[in-house]
């Protein structure tokens, strides 16, 4: 029998004769504390090798710890940690319930539930839900979805606005939300009640039908409630904090927050410092559009200058003002002045926007079923049920069948009955309420026990063939709005170095013709439409080229005339079109030292 | 219809299989000269629609068209077509073997078919398939080491030698030539023995052990029957004809085997294929296994443009891969290669060459920010002086 | 065409719509809905807010408070004579100054004209902690629902079609329908089933009694049959507060009785008929 060899943190260190045992006693020695309860400790069948990890930064869960199918922690234990007389890390450090990592689980025989404990099981789950992390425990009903809907719903979570922190009106992020009436979810899970996730709500409980209706919510569109949204459903606001520094330069020189006056190269013109206070700051509640100056603030020029001829030396201060970025409004919420680093003059403005659920907002429940509101439809027109309710929302039937979340089918159940018995449902993976109870409920409380109500049409008062699924369920409002989003530019700023249209939203850019689209147009045989949209509306550029020796040439201005200056030559000199990138590229290749000579022909 | 129609039809620039195909639908219907010389009429007007017209850009479409499927290509590796046991690449790897023209694919197999005398017989068809499978010494008989004496002694086994249709001088004979020719070890002695159908090798140095071993370990796996890349064969039975099947490629010495008919025997080796039986033939196994690599994944490409990417790599007599060691790279104008890939090198290079670039072709033009010379670009102006009359 | 009310109240009415169509029923609930006008604050001028909610958030509190409206007495923007400037015949002014600690309800919203209170006066505005304080001067002007929903007069108004309740001979009382109706319609008598009396209208129209009885093995066809009176609706009608619901049916009627009499109008200008 070959000897083992033993691991330590990825560092062979010897031999054993026996792995088994080794591994036996270091858990036993663990258990009993003699080891670090850090360390964690496998056996290798296919290759004969002991692995022990020490370091940080591996993902372990707790276990209970069994021995000859009996459970290490009693009912005495459970009552004691329940009164408050141990803690949690008391009981492992007993011995009772060890942390185990990756590897070492390998190795384990668990058991789910204490019903099926065998003796050959060595440990037991401390509760199924808790194979769980904490982003997928948010979701209700986990067990009844297919997989991946759960990991897309446990990531949206984490972009659901809501009310991020209790101290929101004193801290200046750059960019913060709050959504205005956040709720706590009815469908909750037990591990989203112990993180506290209830204090800081993320969504609020819409009433939703599915409905294929109008063709409005096709392709996981939503149609939703003008009545909701007037009434203050999916509000939220949005703030943005700018920030100037007076920064000193080597030399001396200063920033300086102030007004700055015509003189001051760069100016944006008298409106915009309009709303400026006298110390060059903007003053709360101050509405604000694009372009605005929110501080105004001048630096001194980037380089020194000689002296020109004049005696005065005029030093032309640059325009350094913080303005409200384009395409983003709103109103000036609150002004901080303090000292930043080097005790310089520290001025944070921060504005919020009042962002009501418009078209294009993006919306989703829990269970990664997301959707962009595809239309806002007042509310006589949408479908209502014999007691006049309306729903907030409507999403497509056809979002259901090949994406298997029937958890959200069953929220929408448990907060049907939740919101008409008054309380909340317990939704935890495994654990929560049976259908069979949830349908029961309904029942008694006079509705269908499917979940299905009658409605009738807004528009036309008839009642629909089909009885229609109603429910309530919590839906979140994700920071993708479309007012962050919308995007247009027909001509505006180029880059300095190519002259070709700019890139990204925030410097009003173009979109980019990339090479796959080149070749669409090639193979369309739309030569003349690639022409124009990769020079004309690009870049394009007229330059004499010499046509004697091909070198670009230039313009005299003062005299007025064209001369080449490899040649020498004055006549003989023709304008060309070309991109200013193409020419760009001869002018690097020139300064690689080669010569690149253009042969002209005429275009007719 | 007589043969002064089928004359007609023949005198008409249509391809051949078309005349074909007209002649035998024509062959039973009696027509009047005038249905005739309709028929004629449109069958021609038709063709000349369907033809593509000059200044197409038949490279984009054909490129596209293959690329815009490969991106729905799983990267299953499937079972070879009822062959449960030989693994072949299949998919999107397969396909960009082909195009890369890669000598030596990375599951090289032949399908070896056979004579009718041999093709329902099981015997006979074992037979070849034992001749061309790559059979080690180690399955012909025992191979023992002797420490004492410092040598290898192999007892060959008379029944497996019988059984494979190969006699003990041959191995005698083949075992000592292939170790020194293919596996270049000639550091030995060997005596053969027939009677006793046994072998004794005596590696030159007496004294070390390590010499020893390794000398054994060569006289275990020289091989002494079959091809030597054909690492495995299997038989089966297809439509009532058994078929060979094999892991690895050799179609020179495949073909020289009695029994396989050479007409119907198939490799998947492309550069093979070429250098056996022609560039022409190359070309068509490109587009059969590029055909069958994509239908197999249930992916339809009209086989134009197949037959485009084909006729281009191997355009110039030998198999040339798409990239920049092919065709890419072989492009005349500089710009061209060097908007491709490696830029500067390009650039430098010819600028010491002192090269012009014609600006012929798409990507220079496109640099430049001139009409390219495809599809609308293919029109040109010209001045007709006022007072000339034409 | 007849109305016949189970309950008419300040706020609730029941009633059953006699002898109309589809489109009638749903006419009314539209205009009921959307069409009756109500007053609400619209501009809000602040003074001093020094609360933890942000000035338009207050201001869109402010605006869902229902407004007790008296229509005779106010007119719509549109209609009045002052021109867009704002005077005591289209305007309701309101001031609101309150300082913490305590919870601003809709009674601490002082109306200038005292029939234009707030419907109800336990409404939460804001809760003012410590040294917050809110200065600020209201507007109310009339609008419809259709504009936004704070000028609904409504909080729910919808309608059901009469059920009616065919029970046929082939019933054999096995009482699976019983139990499945979640309303408790349904009861056995004499062997066979029967509706309870007071409690056909509560029907849901579910249909549940259907499919039990069918896979009770009846045959291909229940032998209960849920069916809908063509002309018969029964109305729920909620009002907010701002204008008794009597008032609003009233009001909505008349908003019908207008809109046809404005498109019979417009008809004949088109076809140069004389009135009919």
């Amino acid at each position: 029998m070959r000897q083992s060899r033993v691991f330590v943190d990825g560092a062979l260190i010897g031999l054993v004769d026996d792995p088994r045992e080794l591994v036996e006693r270091m858990r036993e020695m663990r258990r009993r504390g003699e080891i670090s309860s850090e360390v964690n400790v496998s056996y290798k069948e296919f290759n004969n090798d002991v692995i022990i990890h020490t370091d940080r930064g591996r993902a372990r869960r707790p276990l209970i710890v069994v021995r000859d199918g009996v459970p290490q922690v009693t009912d005495d234990d459970i009552e004691r940690l329940r009164n408050g007389e141990t803690i949690f890390e008391d009981v492992v450090r007993k011995g009772a319930i060890e942390f185990v990592d990756a590897e070492e689980e390998e190795d384990l025989f668990i058991a789910i539930n204490e019903a099926d404990l065998t003796p050959e099981h060595t440990h037991l789950e401390i509760d199924p839900s808790l194979i769980l992390g904490i982003g997928a425990a948010h979701v209700p009903f986990p067990e009844h979805n297919a997989s991946p809907r759960v990991t897309m719903g446990a990531g949206m979570v984490k972009q659901a606005l809501g009310f991020g922190a209790s101290n929101m009106k004193l801290r200046p992020d750059t960019r913060g939300h709050m959504l205005h009436y956040g709720q706590k979810p009815l469908t909750f899970t037990q591990t989203s009640d112990v993180i506290g996730s209830d204090d800081r709500p993320a969504g609020q409980n819409f009433v939703v039908a599915i409905i294929s209706y109008e063709g409005f919510n096709i392709e996981d569109a939503l149609i939703i409630n003008k009545a909701s949204i007037d009434r203050g459903l999916g509000r939220s606001h949005f703030f943005r904090t700018y920030d100037g520094e007076e920064r000193r330069y080597p030399g001396g020189q200063v920033d300086r927050i102030e007004i700055p006056d015509e003189e001051v190269s760069g100016a944006h013109g008298a409106e915009f410092y309009a709303n400026l206070d006298i110390d060059g700051v903007i003053n709360p509640e101050t509405v604000v559009r694009e372009k605005d100056v929110l501080i105004g603030k001048t630096s001194p020029p980037r380089f020194l200058e000689e002296p020109t001829s004049e005696l005065i030396a005029v030093e032309k201060r640059r325009d350094t003002s913080v303005t409200m970025r384009s395409n983003e409004h709103g109103i000036v919420d609150t002004v901080i002045i303090t000292e930043g680093e080097n005790s310089s003059r520290l001025v944070k403005v921060r504005t919020r926007d009042l962002r009501v659920p418009e078209i294009g907002d993006k919306f989703a429940s829990r269970h990664g079923q997301k959707g962009v509101i595809g239309l806002i439809q007042p509310s006589a027109d949408m479908p209502f049920t014999e007691s006049g309710m309306t729903p907030d929302l409507i999403i497509n039937p056809h979002a259901v069948p090949s994406r298997m979340t029937i958890g959200h089918m069953l929220e929408m159940l448990g907060g049907k009955v939740g919101s008409l018995e008054g309380h909340r449902i317990d939704a935890t993976a495994f654990r929560g309420e049976r259908e069979t109870a949830l349908r029961s409920s309904l029942k008694e409380l006079g509705f269908s026990h499917n979940g299905r109500e009658v409605m009738y049409d807004g528009i036309t008062g008839r009642q629909f063939a089909a009885d229609i699924y109603i429910g309530v369920i919590y839906y979140q409002k994700l920071y993708h709005m479309v007012s962050s989003k919308m995007h247009a530019r027909s001509r505006g700023p180029v880059q300095v170095l190519t002259r070709q249209p700019t890139e990204g939203r925030a410097r009003e850019g173009g979109l980019r013709f990339g090479e796959m689209e080149r070749d669409v147009m090639i193979g369309h045989g739309a030569a003349m439409a690639l022409k124009e949209r990769l020079l004309d509306e690009s870049d394009k550029v007229t330059q004499w080229v010499c046509a004697k020796c091909g070198m670009v040439a230039m313009v005299d201005r003062k005299r007025k005339v064209t001369r080449c200056l490899a040649c020498g030559s004055e006549t003989d000199i023709y304008p060309v079109e070309m991109s200013y990138a193409f020419k760009l590229l001869l002018d690097e290749m020139k300064s690689m030292g080669i010569a690149p000579r253009l042969r002209l022909d005429d275009m007719v | 219809m007589n043969s002064d129609m089928e004359q007609r039809i023949d005198s008409l620039d249509l391809p051949y299989r078309t005349r074909e195909d007209l002649k035998v639908s024509l062959a039973d219907q009696d027509v009047t000269e005038e249905q005739f010389e309709q028929i004629l009429e449109m069958v021609f007007s038709e063709y000349q629609k369907s033809r593509i017209e000059p200044c197409e850009a038949v490279g984009v479409v054909a490129a596209q068209s293959i690329g815009e499927p490969g991106t729905q290509m799983t990267m299953r590796t499937f079972h070879y077509a009822g062959v449960a046991e030989i693994n072949v690449t299949l998919g999107l790897p397969r396909l960009i073997e082909i195009m890369d023209a890669r000598r030596e694919p990375s599951t090289p197999t032949m399908a070896v078919h056979l004579l009718d005398d041999w093709a329902f017989n099981r015997d006979r068809a074992r037979e070849v398939s034992w001749q061309i499978e790559a059979a080690p010494l180690h399955e012909f008989g025992d191979i023992t080491i002797d420490m004492e004496n410092m040598q290898v002694l192999v007892m060959l086994n008379k029944a497996v030698c019988d059984r494979r249709k190969i006699s003990i001088d041959e191995i005698l004979e083949a075992g000592p030539r292939k170790m020194r020719e293919k596996r270049h070890f000639r550091d030995f002695d060997v005596e053969g023995d027939p009677k006793r159908a046994a072998l004794t090798f005596t590696p030159k140095n007496r004294e070390s052990y390590q010499n020893l071993f390794q000398l054994a370990e060569h006289v275990r796996h020289v091989i002494v029957q079959g091809i030597d890349d054909i690492e495995r064969v299997v038989v089966r039975k297809e439509g009532g004809e058994y078929i060979l099947y094999t892991e690895g490629s050799n179609l020179k010495d495949v073909f020289e085997v009695e029994g396989v008919d050479t007409s119907r025997t198939r490799s998947n080796n492309i550069s093979e294929i070429a250098d056996v039986l022609g560039i022409e033939a190359g070309r068509n196994a490109i587009i059969q296994e590029a055909l069958s690599t994509l239908n197999e994944q249930g992916i339809g490409v009209d086989v134009r443009h197949i037959m485009l990417v084909a006729d281009m790599m191997c355009m110039e007599g030998e198999v040339k891969q798409i990239g920049r060691h092919g065709i890419a790279g072989e492009k005349e104008s500089v710009l061209s290669r060097a908007a491709f890939e490696v830029t500067v090198n390009h650039l430098l290079d010819a600028a010491i060459a002192n090269e012009v670039d014609e600006l012929n072709g798409v990507t220079e033009n496109v640099i430049v920010g001139q009409p390219i010379q495809l599809g609308t670009g293919d029109v040109k102006l010209i001045a007709k002086p006022i007072n000339l009359k034409i | 065409m007849e109305i016949a009310f189970s309950r008419l109240d300040e706020r609730v009415a029941k009633f059953t719509l006699i002898g109309v169509s589809t489109s009638f029923a749903n006419m009314l609930r539209r205009a009921m809905i959307s069409e009756v006008p109500t007053l609400a604050i619209e501009d809000v001028r602040i003074y001093d807010n020094t609360s933890v909610l942000f000035d338009e958030m207050l201001a869109h509190r402010l605006g869902l408070i229902p407004l007790r409206t008296d229509l005779k007495r106010y007119k719509p923007r549109s209609e009045c004579t002052c021109e867009d400037a704002g005077c005591p015949v289209c305007t309701a002014t309101y001031t609101l100054s309150v300082e913490g600690p305590k919870t601003v309800r809709s009674s601490d919203l002082i109306p200038q004209d005292p029939d234009a209170a707030p419907a109800e006066e336990g409404i939460p505005i804001i809760e003012l902690a410590r040294d917050q304080k809110v200065v600020l001067e209201a507007q109310a002007i009339v609008g419809t629902g259709k504009e936004h929903a704070k000028w609904q007069a409504t909080t729910a108004c919808g309608y059901k079609n009469y059920p009616v309740i065919a029970i046929d001979e082939r019933c054999d009382g096995c009482g699976m329908c019983i139990d499945e109706c979640p309303r408790n319609v349904l009861e056995t008598a004499q062997g066979k089933v029967r509706v309870i009396e007071e409690r056909q209208e509560l029907c849901s129209l579910c249909r549940l009694c259907e499919r039990a009885c069918l896979a009770g093995g009846i045959g291909t066809e229940p032998a209960i049959h849920i069916g809908t009176d063509a002309e018969r609706f029964i109305f729920v009608v909620e009002g907010d507060g701002s204008i008794p619901v009597r008032e609003i049916i009233e009001r909505a009627l008349q908003y019908i009785q207008k809109s046809s009499d404005d498109l019979v109008d417009v008809m004949n200008e088109i076809t140069g008929e004389g009135t009919e």
